[in-house]
């Protein structure tokens, strides 16, 4: 049988979407309903929607990888299109637990979407393949 | 002043230990010795939609507290077993009726035949969480209850009901056991007690902006309002756990961003979560904007679970609950229809559920539609309740024993969520685009947004709390709010509070008072506004209902940081009137006037421009005006009242000290000596009570200009005090204090006949409880002159004039500047202070300065023709009743009393002489 999870996390998503749409602001009922969902994980991805930490890099092949500047100062590279974040917490709840959907930088990403608050910047595809170099040195 | 100071702390400290009254009406929850009705669990949840402040003092209670968070009670839900299994068509009306009215009368008989198994059932419940907190011997009696058929039937039970009562108890499986659960968001927090008990341990790190003041400051304050909360709940936990330290908690320090949305959350979570938002019924504004959610309480069965991630998702056929459809989104739900209920962790682990139990869910549950054929879906079911429904009771035995490990399904990493709505042309797209970026933070509550939500409603609301809550730390724009003025007072000037005058100059103009309204809305909330002068055009505002627009809210304060402004609260709590209840359907009596006064009040400050206030002539809320009570000072005294306020009308027959500048007056401490009729013709039960009373007015108490003007003349007053706070053995005027020269319209006197003094005042003689700063009589024996200070002076025989020119050229004459006149016979006046051998004080050394009448009938027959006059003479002589202030009381290193011989103000003018017998020879 199907999961419910996901479904439940697009449809409030869309929810907050069209909420922003409509009237430029999001219904406290979404804010309690995030929490519910991703427990100290939402307040935590707010504060970065807040404080405009997620930046879109594209580059003109089409690639694209989000920057999410963390609380600590890191600089977390997540790749939205396959649902991965560079951080540990994704590393151990998300991957090898499975307790949480996303972490709070992938959340803070599709937050920031659905705010419309994302930085935007783009690099030439040279640029971004040695961000995703780097980005690999860094974990090696 | 070292005096003030003393007093303020003392008082700040009481305040800060005010015990709250117990909640008369939720003594049915202390249920500890086997309430066994489902009607507890009614007023229990009554109770929780209700006033959470109302759950302190009841051992009982403890765990409802401030963060909505309840625990089990052990001994709460004991109620017969099912006759059959679920039918559901006739349980379409009335879903709260349904589950809570069955009447413990309706279910005795069953109770009795069942009263052995249930017994046997419960031997195997878990009480994990209780087992901290109840004792052993509790727990014993408890079980071994055999008064299990006894029925404490509540009020909550819905008589009315019974009848249908029986048809629907025959459908619904009967609760057997039902447990309250904790709400915990803090996916970190432990099970042991602390934690348990402690609820929103996060918070208080959190909410580090509000109201736009310093953000240390309100971190302050929302510490205090928590350590409030908590000593209002009276957990015994609550000092080890003022401040768990979770990780979570540790990396909470850093602040979040003002305005923004993580801030918004937390503050929507504190006010979900707080005690005072509970009694405010906080959910009803989730009604107010989700559809749906009409019904309060949803009753489903689990018909499957498993586990997503750490929520556990509950396939559950509704059974009752939430009746209307949800029209806004098409998708008609009802009993019957299928949801799918996401549970937290925490409540997923107390509530233990498994397919076939029924499931109570209380507000603020949340449904959201899954468009294209999923099931709704319930969110936010922090407070759910299982009624068991399983026949078999070996069944529940091993629910009990085993932890059942559901089947858990695993998302795929290859789950992206697509966000709908994001742009008209490309919903699939995740590409966020350039010009979007670029709206920035157009998204955040401003004003306007608050306002426009706000105005779809109502323009004036009923409740402070909710303009207070909708319109932020900015100014309320189009909104008000309706209030009743219980009081108005002005209050020293925002500089006025002497730090900053005292280390300037000393010489400042001081700050102009500011009018303040102490304001209360038809909820019980309390507000203080700061008002210009202006504003008010000479109305007539107090007791009268008005309109607020226009303000703008500086802070909400607590006791802890205002104890003046609430032991005025507190003396006007208990309301005249049944408090609205905010919850709609819920009747008026459901929210009594016994509920404890407010643990915190908002301070408001009206726009110079844009404030408003209009008076609207015969609200019913102004009949939750409550006037100050005047009493007689012997009543004042003689009950122990401390920290509370008291108004009384009492006559002014000395002053201390008496100046002649107004401005002198305003900033500095004054000593009233008053008395009334009361305390003047006291009988002898009485004898602890003065005759003379001193009052204590400080300079935050703001005096108007007609008190000023009288108090700078010298003559009696009779004053009316509003407001006085009572102190440790005298009563002081401080901040809210008014004194008024007329008795106004509207003040109520209690008891028979005014206190109004008619004859002579009468003194309390000089003993060993004569305090400092009273007056009172002396009359002793001469037995010293203090030769030290003792010096004369000539003066004007005609106007008194003691600044005489004594001029050589015309033979050593004196010449009155003021008078322009020679004077021939100028008085000799005398400064002498005398120590006195007092019968009433016989180990003590009585220093009296005498006024010059009594020196010179003191003198009158020893003094020389040149003025000059022996000591030895005046030695042996008595003096007799002399009205004196006491300046000084010492007992180290010997008993030592300073007076001043004083002129009473009398009623003429003139000193008593009744009183002052100039002296005994």
């Amino acid at each position: 049988m199907a999961v419910a999870l996901p479904a439940v996390v697009e449809e409030l998503l869309s929810e907050m979407a069209t909420a922003v749409k409509e009237s430029a602001r999001i219904p406290d009922e979404h804010l309690l309903s995030l929490k519910f969902i991703f427990g100290s994980s939402a307040i935590q991805a707010l504060d970065l929607v807040d404080r405009q930490s997620i930046t879109l890099i594209s580059s003109p092949s089409g690639r694209h990888v989000y920057q999410v500047l963390g609380s600590s100062g890191k600089t977390y590279t997540c790749l939205a299109s396959c649902h991965y974040c560079s951080c540990p917490a994704f590393a151990f709840s998300v991957l090898r637990k499975g307790d949480s959907l996303l972490c709070k930088h992938l959340l803070a990403i599709y937050l920031s979407q659905v705010m419309r608050t994302c930085q935007q910047l783009s690099v030439s595809d040279k640029q971004l393949t040695d961000l995703l170099l780097i980005e690999k040195k860094q974990e090696a | 002043m070292p005096r003030g100071g003393r007093i303020h702390s003392h008082k700040r400290k009481r305040n800060g230990g005010i015990e709250y009254p117990s909640f008369p009406e939720e003594k049915p929850l202390q249920c500890r010795t086997g309430l066994r009705t489902v009607g507890t669990a009614a007023s229990l949840s009554k109770a929780w939609l209700k006033c959470g402040e109302g759950f302190q003092d009841t051992p009982g209670t403890q765990s409802l507290t401030t963060g909505k968070v309840t625990l089990t009670e052990k001994d709460l839900e004991l109620a017969p077993r099912p006759k059959k299994e679920t039918t559901t068509s006739k349980n379409t009306s009335e879903p709260t009726d349904i589950t809570w009215s069955s009447s413990g009368s309706d279910l005795s008989d069953e109770d009795k035949t069942l009263s052995k198994s249930q017994r046997d059932e419960l031997q195997f419940i878990d009480w994990e969480i209780d087992s901290d907190r109840e004792d052993a011997s509790e727990y014993n009696e408890w079980e071994d209850c055999k008064s299990a058929v006894e029925i404490s039937d509540c009020a909550s039970c819905a008589s009315s009901h019974s009848v249908t009562n029986d048809e629907r108890l025959s459908e619904l499986p009967k609760p057997i056991f039902a447990e309250i659960l904790e709400y915990s968001s803090d996916s970190h927090k432990e099970d042991d007690s602390e934690n348990v008990l402690f609820i929103d341990s996060e918070s208080p790190h959190k909410y580090h902006m509000e109201y736009g003041s310093d953000a240390r400051q309100v971190t302050d304050r929302l510490s205090n309002s928590r350590l409030k909360s908590e000593t209002v709940l009276g957990t015994p936990q609550k000092q080890t756990a003022k401040f768990p330290r979770t990780p979570e908690n540790s990396g909470k320090k850093k602040k979040l961003l003002r305005g923004g949305l993580a801030e918004r959350l937390t503050r929507l979570q504190n006010r979900e979560r707080s005690a005072i938002s509970l009694w405010r019924h906080q959910h009803v504004s989730y009604q107010k904007t989700i559809s749906g959610t009409k019904s309060g309480v949803l009753t489903v069965k689990i018909l499957e679970l498993h586990e997503e991630c750490t929520m556990q998702v509950a396939m559950c056929e509704q059974l009752v609950g939430s009746p209307a459809a949800i029209p806004s989104r098409g998708v008609a739900t009802g009993p019957g229809t299928n949801l799918k209920v996401l549970f937290t962790q925490e409540t997923a682990c107390y509530l233990r559920g498994c397919p076939q139990d029924v499931i109570h869910i209380f507000p603020p549950w949340q449904k959201l539609i899954i468009p294209n054929g999923g099931c709704p879906i319930i969110l936010n079911t922090y407070f759910c309740q299982k009624v068991f429904a399983k026949e078999d009771s070996e069944t529940s035995h091993k629910l009990y024993c085993h932890d059942v490990l559901l089947p858990r399904r695993n998302i795929t990493l290859a789950q992206m969520f697509k966000i709908k709505n994001l742009s008209n042309n490309s919903p699939e797209s995740q590409v966020v685009y350039r010009d979007l970026a670029t709206t920035g933070k157009d998204w955040t509550n401003g004003p306007e947004k608050a306002k426009q939500h706000f105005t779809d409603e109502s323009p004036f609301s009923d409740s402070l709390l909710d303009v207070v809550e909708s319109q932020g730390a900015s100014p309320w724009s189009g909104v008000g709010v309706q209030v009743m003025v219980q009081r108005v007072y002005s209050l020293p000037g925002r500089d006025g509070t002497g730090s900053q005058q005292e280390s300037s100059s000393g010489h400042a103009d001081p700050p102009e008072p500011r009018v303040c309204l102490l304001v209360q809305d038809a909820y019980g909330m309390f507000g203080e506004v700061y008002l210009e002068v202006a504003m008010l055009k000479g109305k007539q505002l107090e007791g009268k209902s008005c309109r607020l627009a226009g303000m703008k809210v500086l802070q909400k304060t607590t006791r802890g940081r205002t104890p003046g402004l609430f032991s005025l609260i507190d003396t006007i709590w208990h309301p005249a009137i049944p408090l609205k209840s905010p919850r709609p359907g819920q009747p008026c009596e459901e929210v009594k006037t016994h509920l404890p006064p407010p643990s915190f009040c908002y301070i408001l400050s009206a726009h110079p421009n844009l404030g408003q206030i209009d008076m609207i002539e015969g609200d019913p809320i102004s009949k939750l005006y409550q006037p100050p009570v005047l009493l007689c000072l012997r009543d004042i005294l003689q009950t122990d009242n401390l920290g509370a306020r008291c108004s009384f009308h009492a006559r002014v027959i000395y002053q201390r000290p008496q100046l002649k500048s107004l401005l002198l007056l305003a900033q500095r401490e004054i000593w009233l000596l008053v008395t009334d009729i009361t305390l003047q013709t006291k009988d002898g039960n009485d004898h602890h009570l003065p005759k003379i009373l001193p009052v204590c007015v400080t300079p935050l108490c703001v005096l108007g200009l007609e008190i000023l003007e009288a108090l700078s003349v010298a003559a009696p007053h009779s004053i009316l005090f509003r407001d006085a706070l009572r102190d440790q053995g005298q009563i002081v005027c401080v901040e809210r204090t008014v004194l008024l020269l007329q008795k106004p319209f509207g003040c109520v006197a209690s008891g028979a006949g005014s206190c109004e003094l008619t004859g002579p005042v009468i003194l309390d003689e000089l003993d060993s409880l004569t305090p400092v700063n009273s007056i009172c009589s002396v009359q002793g024996t001469v037995v010293g002159v203090d030769e030290n200070t003792a010096f004369s002076w000539p003066t004007c025989d005609w106007c008194g004039n003691g600044r005489l020119e004594q001029r050589p050229e015309d033979g050593g004459t004196f010449f009155c500047g003021d008078c322009s006149k020679l004077i021939t016979s100028p008085v000799l006046k005398r400064h002498l202070q005398v120590f006195l051998d007092c019968p009433s004080r016989p180990q003590c050394n009585v220093k009296v300065k005498l006024l010059q009448g009594s020196i010179s009938s003191l003198l009158r027959f020893a003094a020389c023709e040149d003025g000059t006059y022996e000591v030895k003479s005046v030695l042996g002589k008595e003096v007799g009743l002399l009205s004196c202030f006491v300046h000084s009381i010492t007992t180290h290193p010997t008993n030592f009393i300073g007076l001043e011989e004083i002129e009473i103000l009398s009623a003429g003018g003139t000193s008593a002489e009744g009183q002052r017998l100039p002296l005994d020879l």
